[in-house]
């Protein structure tokens, strides 16, 4: 075989993921369905479970690929974590984080531990499994979450807060995981090792947020020194990529890690940091399309027993129920408002890459408990995530949809370019316009413009076919000189149109072309040549400025 | 400060473009007005120029009174503003002049569409020129093209 055949497949692979999973998201918009489960949903024909175009042999080299993925996810929901909002939310951030994880690991816990107990007859291994599917059920994948809040442009307290809590409970995750799986290990092996424990709280989470401390406050640095966007850009896209080797390395939390970075960066650099994330978001788009297309061609389905399948259900169900009553009782202790207590809990159903993870890690830790015949803990637990995966990856954007839907906060992060970009020169024309036949009077035309408050005037023929404008600064040369008022017509002294405009052309070309012509106003005209109306920079920049103000709302 | 109507016809101005003529008619005055202006210099092209002063006409009349007539036009292949005068040896009544009255002196104005404060300046300077009694008077009395120049130059 070619040495380079790999490499040409794994970026065939790439190009196929990417371009699928946009076929797969724009199929999935068009029934309203959030785009991100197209993406796993193209992910689940070519992967493991459909095709097997990404089978088994090539995943393990697509690995690092995820992690600079969830290290670019990490670093822009650490980039939302603005100081301003912990001071003003933190302890409601915090109550509903603590309430939703524990929520979650109490019911998964216990309904997994005891389902497992039934078929089993055995409570140490019951017990040890519930811990630690408990443990597990707590995470959140914040990438799902981010992208149905980013593709809805969702603003208002219900996004801040979902964002924080998705970007915070992966530590909660990570400490009920160690406390978890030492406690499982105990009751399985009659042995408690506190190195292990140590090492996972110290390592994964402080070694994590640590290095990204680091990685972000060098990136600050270095941007505040740079003058041009595209190099900071390349540094930060540069460090994202240290971010995602190291933590591969040396099995850090990337997501941790990387938000550490981002929340150092946005808080440290707030003015340059700001353009810098807006670019970086939209640059991390095929990257987010390739991710989830992984997610989904990873799920592995087949060979799953029937009374797995039944656990898989038991964990979804409790996981979500804990997650919506943990939030409640969590937002109500913390004092969130209510709008928090009802909702957050249904926007946290995702669950991807640190779950998955886990269940890796406990799959090692746990294959030593027999359970069924051959099949040990450890299997089970990674097989039953892996299922539970795909269940909440398609029931948690909807679900993510419904509460900013319910709480009207779609939509309402737009800036003044996606407006720009909605709407065309027949959105904005003034039709309320009175038109000057060509040959009126100059005598005329200033009786006209006396009498009335319209400041530009078309002249047009007598077809009504516009030639030319007339304005009231087009005429300043012809106050002083009434001697020619008396024969000199519209035609003599109107401004040809240069810059043509018609109804169906988009927004932003017309503004381009008159800040090209550096003129303030033109007449529309139809496909005919007859005046629709007048086209006023000036109005159009207060209407934007209006229709910015209603789509922000109360956001 | 910008220049005055009276500099600007100054400069618009020059005595090849002043001459008398025995036209038969409006179209015919016109044409060779159009005649006399520069091909190659301030104006590029001429035809377009004509066609702009016919266009023009064909709205309304430049016929301004006192048997005067001040057809003009803006193109953008002018570069300089310009100026040419005739004297027709007799009025023409189909003119139709917004008076009434048959013209027999015309002052042909070509101008930049961008210029529009000049232009407007030139086609005042004009018409306060005529309708000055002793200028009016000095113009028909001219009876050559020396001293229609001169008729002119002297008002300005």
């Amino acid at each position: 075989m070619h040495p380079e055949t790999p490499h040409l497949s794994i970026l065939l692979i790439l190009g196929i993921g990417v371009f699928g999973g946009i076929l797969g998201a724009w199929l999935f918009q068009r029934m309203r369905i959030p785009q991100v489960i197209g993406y796993i949903a193209i992910g689940l024909i070519i992967g493991e479970s459909g095709l097997k175009i990404i089978d088994a042999s090539i995943l393990p080299s697509l690995r690092p690929f995820n992690y600079l993925a969830l290290a670019f996810i990490g670093f822009l929901v650490g980039g939302e974590l603005e100081q301003k909002i912990f001071k003003q939310y933190g302890r409601q951030f915090m109550g509903i984080m603590l309430g939703e994880g524990l929520g979650a690991f109490l019911l998964v816990g216990i309904g997994s531990g005891t389902l497992l107990y039934l078929l089993t007859g055995e409570w140490i291994p019951s017990l040890a499994g519930g811990l630690v599917f408990g443990a597990i059920s707590s995470a959140t994948d914040p990438a799902s979450t981010i992208d149905v809040l980013w593709e809805y442009r969702s603003k208002g307290i219900l996004t801040t807060g979902l964002i924080s809590v998705v970007a915070l409970d992966d530590a909660l995750a990570l400490t009920l995981y160690a406390l978890g799986t030492s406690a499982a290990s105990l009751l399985v092996s009659g042995s408690f090792d506190p190195m292990q424990l140590l090492h996972t709280l110290g390592l994964e989470l402080l070694g994590s947020a640590v290095l990204g401390l680091l990685v972000g406050f060098m990136l600050s640095m270095l941007i505040r020194q740079s003058r041009s966007p595209e190099r900071s850009l390349t540094m930060l896209v540069g460090s994202l990529f240290l971010v995602a080797g190291l933590c591969f390395s040396l099995g850090l939390d990337v997501i941790l890690c990387a938000m550490a970075a981002g929340a150092l960066l946005v808080n440290h650099s707030p003015t340059r940091s700001k353009t810098l994330l807006k670019t970086l978001r939209e640059f991390a788009n095929p990257i987010y399309v390739m991710f989830f297309v992984l997610v989904g061609a990873q799920l592995k389905l087949d060979a799953m027993p029937g009374w797995m399948w039944g656990l898989v259900l038991l964990y979804v169900l409790g996981r979500s129920v804990g997650k919506v009553l943990g939030t409640y009782f969590g937002g109500r202790l913390g004092g969130s408002p209510e709008v928090l207590q009802k909702y957050v809990g249904l926007g946290l159903f995702a669950q991807g890459g640190v779950a998955v993870g886990l269940s890796m890690m406990a799959g090692q830790h746990l294959s030593e408990v027999q359970v069924f015949g051959d099949l040990d803990l450890g299997a089970i637990v990674v097989s039953t995530v892996t299922a539970t995966t795909l269940l909440v990856q398609l029931i948690g954007p909807p679900s993510v949809k419904y509460a900013i839907t319910k709480t009207d906060e779609i939509g309402r992060n737009v800036t003044e370019e996606d407006i720009i970009g909605e709407l065309s020169v027949g959105d904005m024309l003034n039709a309320d316009i009175e038109s000057l036949p060509e040959t009126f009077l100059l005598h005329d035309v200033f009786a006209r413009m006396a009498s009335d408050e319209q400041m530009t005037y078309p002249v047009v023929d007598p077809e009504g076919i516009c030639h030319g404008i007339i304005s009231i600064e087009s005429l300043k040369a012809l106050f002083v000189e009434q001697e020619i008022w008396s024969w000199m017509i519209a035609e003599d002294v109107m401004i040809p149109v240069k810059d043509v405009l018609h109804p169906e052309m988009p927004l932003s070309d017309a503004l381009l072309q008159m800040r090209n012509l550096g003129s303030e106003e033109s007449v529309v005209r139809a496909e005919d040549g007859k005046v629709l109306g007048m086209f006023d920079v000036s109005h159009v920049r207060r209407n934007l400025a209006q229709r910015l103000l209603r789509r922000q709302g109360e956001a | 400060m910008p220049p005055s109507g009276a500099q600007l016809l100054d400069e618009a101005l020059s005595p090849e473009r002043v001459f008398l003529t025995q036209a038969r008619h409006k179209e015919e005055l016109l044409h060779q007005l159009v005649d006399q202006m520069p091909i190659s210099g301030e104006i590029q092209d001429i035809e377009a120029l004509r066609a702009a002063i016919f266009l023009r006409e064909s709205l309304m009349s430049t016929g301004i009174g006192l048997g005067v007539g001040v057809p003009h036009a803006r193109i953008s292949s002018v570069r300089h503003m310009v100026v040419a005068v005739a004297k027709n040896e007799r009025p023409l009544i189909d003119y139709e002049s917004i008076d009434g009255q048959p013209v027999q002196l015309v002052f042909m104005v070509a101008g930049r569409p961008d210029h529009q404060s000049n232009y407007v300046r030139m086609l005042a300077v004009l018409s306060r020129m005529v309708k000055d009694p002793e200028t009016h008077a000095s113009l028909l009395a001219a009876s050559d093209t020396d001293s229609l120049f001169k008729a002119i130059r002297n008002a300005l």
